[in-house]
This record gives structure tokens, sequence and C-alpha cells, in this order.
């Protein structure tokens, strides 16, 4: 009884650590709004771009139902996650540039492929 | 991870909840609901049927009505029953033989709703239900004015929300352990909404992320997804993915254009698979060139608790009743068709019961508290004096809005219930929408004069829990089916909506009674 208690004791300053910085701390956001929207525009067009090559390239590569299918719904978690990751780097151009280059990279793939 | 990166993926985390959080509580409120379609469209015919009420079915009998109004001879037939009902879902195409010409029949002319014990048809508008407009309303169907615009405002919805689960277990991964266990219900309020924000959302996390994949694949899967594939892979043809995406094993047999003399029965089909399977739910009979040489029939279904959600059997019957293919659950379907079905039966929740249906109605009522907290620790976060009041004023109204609009789904809902009971609706769209939007609508701007969460919280669960207890005693009024007579006579569908609303209307009072005193005098914004 006297670990959990401990635990929870533990548990209960870090839980009350956390949301003493909410909401979140603005000096750790992305200043410029240029940068902020050309992330979120990167985000969500640059990720719909790249998930639908990669998953161009496994129809191609692989066999046709389980790619189509997996683009279907695996695809939405993929894009979602290639959203948050456009948020990483600091400068909204660097984003964009890393994700036209993996596009332009996957083209490259998609076109040579036969 | 960094400060930074928490920051940042906090903020995502946020804005993106705060963006969609009425509509997703709409979805998820309407889904519920959803989850007892086809019991509450018995409910309002007063049409409950048996468990296995399609292997029970008289095809032949079907197959001759359906011929009085047409030839059937060369179409294809589906009879499926995704929904259980007496009503089943008839779909036919036009007829192989080129002298078998159809009337233009527009739009959805090609198939109706059969009713399996006395043979009539319904066609889409009359068939129109109650079960149907909460099942629609929870993809936005009534809201595609332009197109599928309303399908594709679901899909983003999902897809957004998708993104606030990956991004909120970012930001409590390092204490989703601790968090579980943190309630602290006499702190003050922006701890009480933390507290329960996180610890029902850590408990419904699996639901939800399985919700908004499988509602992203199931609404905008085809239409976002697949365009380019179509575009540069199969060079716009759409009806080469089709194909591959119907994932049905090819049978080789092609219309003749020579009539069957005689053809074995379909009922002694059924009944030959069901002796094979005993415990097969048939959900699908697919009768390809009816009445040519070249007909056969593909009998489909699964058992009732199974252990493999993916997987489903069929028999293939030619027109004198031999089997020319079939496959046993127990064959593996391969991983495209198992996705296809496993997607399909954890949104619909249907592989396990009423008691599995309860857990996730359940899960889906939390789902809606998760978002709400969520809204209002957005709010109390903001609700200070370095933020500038323009901004709280903004804050303060949006909240008040959607709060208004997310409890009074609960008493329209009910009141829906007992209005389409009392006006012996029988479908009625005229009526539903109307009583449904209008009440709806009065009720946020009558809670937007008063202002105060604490009064529309508690009006909504006392108008919402008398209006559901009314939803069985209207039924027991005008149908003489009360509680105990359904109980009795065995009518489950209808038992179970009535125990619904019976169970719906105890919480709504006892949450009242525990509820504590506070002003109800209009909230203001802090100044």
């Amino acid at each position: 009884m006297a670990s959990i208690g401990h635990f929870t004791f533990y548990l209960f300053h870090r839980g009350i650590f956390y949301f003493l910085i909410m909401p979140a701390n603005k000096k750790h956001l992305t200043k410029s709004p240029f940068h902020r929207i050309l992330k979120i525009v990167t985000g969500f067009a640059g990720g719909y771009v790249i998930t639908e090559l990669f998953f161009m390239i496994l129809v191609k590569c692989i066999n046709e139902p389980a790619a189509l299918v997996s683009l279907q719904f695996a695809g939405f978690i993929l894009w979602a996650c290639l959203m948050i990751l456009a948020f990483i780097p600091k400068s909204g151009l660097k984003c964009l540039g890393i994700y036209l280059l993996s596009s332009i990279v996957l083209l490259g793939v998609f076109i040579l492929i036969p | 991870m960094s400060q930074r990166l928490y920051n940042i993926f906090f903020h995502t985390h946020t804005i993106s909840g705060i963006i969609i959080s009425a509509l997703l509580y709409v979805i998820f409120f309407t889904g519920s609901i959803a989850f007892l379609r086809d019991e509450i469209n018995a409910w309002q015919r007063n049409q409950p049927i048996e468990e296995n009420y399609f292997n029970t079915i008289d095809f032949d009998q079907a197959l001759n009505n359906m011929g009085e109004d047409q030839e059937l001879y060369g179409r294809d037939i589906t009879f499926s029953h995704r929904y259980f009902e007496r009503r089943v879902t008839t779909t036919f195409t036009a007829s192989k033989d080129t002298s078998i010409v159809d009337e233009a029949l527009g739009r959805g002319g090609n198939y109706f709703y059969m009713d399996m014990d006395s043979f009539d048809k319904k066609d889409y508008m009359e068939n129109y239900s109650l079960g149907e407009f909460f099942y629609r309303l929870h993809f936005f169907a009534q809201l595609n004015f332009f197109g599928r615009s309303g399908y594709l405002l679901a899909g983003l919805v999902a897809f957004f929300f998708l993104f606030a689960v990956i991004t909120g277990v970012i930001v409590h991964w390092k204490k989703i352990v601790s968090s579980f266990y943190v309630f602290r219900p006499k702190a003050k309020w922006k701890t009480i909404w933390t507290d329960a924000h996180v610890a029902l959302g850590m408990i419904g996390l699996p639901y939800q992320f399985m919700f908004a994949v499988t509602g992203c694949y199931l609404i905008i899967g085809y239409t976002v997804m697949l365009p380019p594939v179509q575009e540069y892979i199969f060079e716009n043809r759409p009806e080469h993915i089709e194909e591959i995406l119907s994932l049905k094993e090819p049978v080789n047999i092609d219309f003749q254009g020579e009539r069957l003399q005689n053809q074995a029965s379909i009922n002694q089909m059924v009944n030959n698979t069901l002796e094979k399977w005993p415990d097969l739910i048939i959900d699908e009979l697919n009768i390809s060139n009816y009445g040519d040489k070249g007909m056969y029939v593909i009998i489909t279904g699964s058992p009732g608790f199974d252990h493999s959600l993916g997987n489903k059997a069929y028999r293939t019957y030619l027109a004198d009743g031999s089997v020319i293919a079939e496959k046993s659950i127990d064959q593996p379907s391969g991983y495209a068709a198992g996705a296809f079905n496993i997607l399909r039966r954890l949104h619909y929740g249907d592989f396990g019961g009423y008691g599995l249906k309860l857990i996730y109605l359940v899960l889906g009522f939390i789902t809606c508290f998760v978002i709400l907290s969520g809204v209002h620790i957005w709010l109390v976060a903001r609700n200070k004096k370095n933020i500038s009041p323009y901004k709280r004023k903004f804050n303060f109204w949006l909240v008040q809005v959607y709060t208004a609009s997310c409890l009074s789904l609960f008493p329209v809902t009910a009141l829906s219930f007992v209005v389409m009971k009392l006006t012996h609706q029988m479908g009625g769209r005229e009526v539903l929408y109307p009583v449904f939007f209008y009440s709806w609508l009065a009720l946020v701007i009558f809670f937007l004069v008063r202002r105060n969460n604490y009064f529309t919280n508690k009006t909504c669960l006392l108008i919402g829990g008398v209006l559901s207890l009314l939803v069985p005693v209207s039924n027991g009024i005008i149908t003489g089916n009360w509680l105990w007579i359904t109980a009795a006579k065995g009518y489950h569908q209808i038992m179970v909506v009535d125990i619904f609303w019976l169970l719906t209307a105890l919480t709504s009072f006892a949450v009242l009674l525990k509820m504590k005193k506070r002003s109800i005098a209009p909230t203001t914004i802090l100044t």
C-alpha cells in the first residue's frame, strides 16, 4: 500500500507540473505567421502528396488489392503523422524543402518502376 | 522531447481539437445512437425480427413477387441484410438480354427495400426512418448541399480527430500511466476539466483511435485517397479499381442467352448451406444471370460470435443446386479482404451482441464528454487578465455556442423519438426534419440568451430525462408493447430501445440529484 501511496504522490506532482504550463507557452511557438502557415500547408498538402506517392509505389511493386486497401486506412495514419512531423523544423522553408525533396525522390522512384 | 516541441504539439492538439469539437460531438453522439439503428427502426415500425432472420426468408416467394413487376430474366439480383430489419435491401441490374429494356429508373431506381413477411416494396423515401436519420446525421449526409460536401466535411473532421488523437498521445505520453489514476474532484474547475479530459481520454484512447481510422476509411477512403491512383496508374478507369477492390473470387460463367427449363429452389440452396454450417448467419444472397443457363447463386455469411472478424464464408451454387465453389470460415481470406471486413465490423460493432454494443455506446458518450471537457479547459485556461478583452469575449461566446448546441442534442433526440411514435409516423422525413432541427435551434437560442452553463446543463438533463422516460411510455400507449410485454413476447429489438431510454432517463435524474446548487444567473466574462 505504501508503494501505491508514494506512486500516486509522485504522479500527482508530475500532473500538476505539466498542466501549469497550459495553454502552451507562447515563447516556444513559431512566431512568424508566414512560417506557421507554410508549415501547416506543407504538412497538409505535402503530407498528402507523399502518402499518395508512397502507396502508389506499393501498388506498382506489391499486389494491387493489398496496397489499395492499405492506402484507404493506413494512408490516413501516415498522412496525419506527416502533418505532425511538419511542425518539427524551426523554419517553414526548411520544412517545405524537405517535403519537396522527398516528393521528388518518391516521384523519381514511381516513374522508374515499370 | 524538448520544451519547444512539447509546446508546439500541445498547441496543435488544442487548435485542431477546438476547430472540430462541436462537429465531432455531433458525430459521436448521433453515431452512438446509430449503434441501435436497426433496433430503432424495429421499434418505430413495431416490426421486431428474430435473430438469424435472413436465414428464414422465403426467397423463392420474394423472387416470384418481384417477377410480377418486371421481367427478371438475365438480371443480377442481390438481397443483402446489412441492416437487421424485416425490410431487406434488394438491388438488381439491367438484364443482359438486350431485348428486355427498362423504363428510365433514375438515380436509386435499381434498388428497393422488400418486406420479407408481406413482400411489399418500399423505395428509399418510403423506407426513411428514425434510425436512418441518426445514422445519416453521423456522417452529415444532410449537409450534402454541394455534391458530397457533407461526407467530405465528416471525413475531414474524422481526419483531424485522428490528428488530435495522435498529438494528444504525444503530449501526454510521459504521464500516460499516471493520468489514468489522477482525479481531483474538489479542486478548481481547470483541474477538474483537465483530469476528466485526460483520464477519460486515456480510457477511450484505443476506441477513439480505431473510430478515427475506420471513420476516415469508410467515409473518404475512396473519394480522397483513390483519385490520384486512378489517374496515374489505372488511366482513369474507375471500373478497373472497383474490380480489384470487389475482392470476390471470379466465377467464370457468362450469360448464355438460353432460358432455364427448370431451376432448383433458392430456399433449398439456403437450407443446404445451413446444413453444412449450422451456426452461419447469412447476410447476403447474390444471384447472377437469373433464369439463364449461366445462372449461379452465391450465399455469404459469417458465424455470430466469431473470433475471426476478417473472414466470411460463402458457397456458390449452379442453377441445378450443385456446389461449384465454397470457402469455409476457417480458410484465410487474405490480407485485403480481411482488412476490408475487419475495418467495417470494428466500426459497426456488430460482432459481439448487445453486450458489445453497450460498451461501444458508453465509450461513445465518454468521448462526447472528453470533447466537451476539452473545450472547457480551452476556455478556462484563457480566461485570464493578461488576455485581451475582445479575445476573451470571442472565446466566451464560442464556448457558449458549442456547449448549448452539444448539450441540447440529448433532449432533442428524445423528443424526436416521442414525436415520431405519437404521430404514428412510419418513415416521415417531412415531420422528423422540422421537429429535430427547429427544436434544436430553439433550444440553442434559448440557452444563448440565458448564457449559463449550469442552467443549460440542468435544463437539458431535466427535459432530456423526462422525454427519455416518455419514449417507452409513448411506445406502450401507441402499440401496447410495454416493456414487460416485449420481454415476455421476446421482441428483443423493441425491448432494447425502451431499456436504453429508461436507463438514460434514470442516469440523467441521478446526475440531477447529485448536482450541486450553483448560481443560475447569466455568466459574464471576467473583466
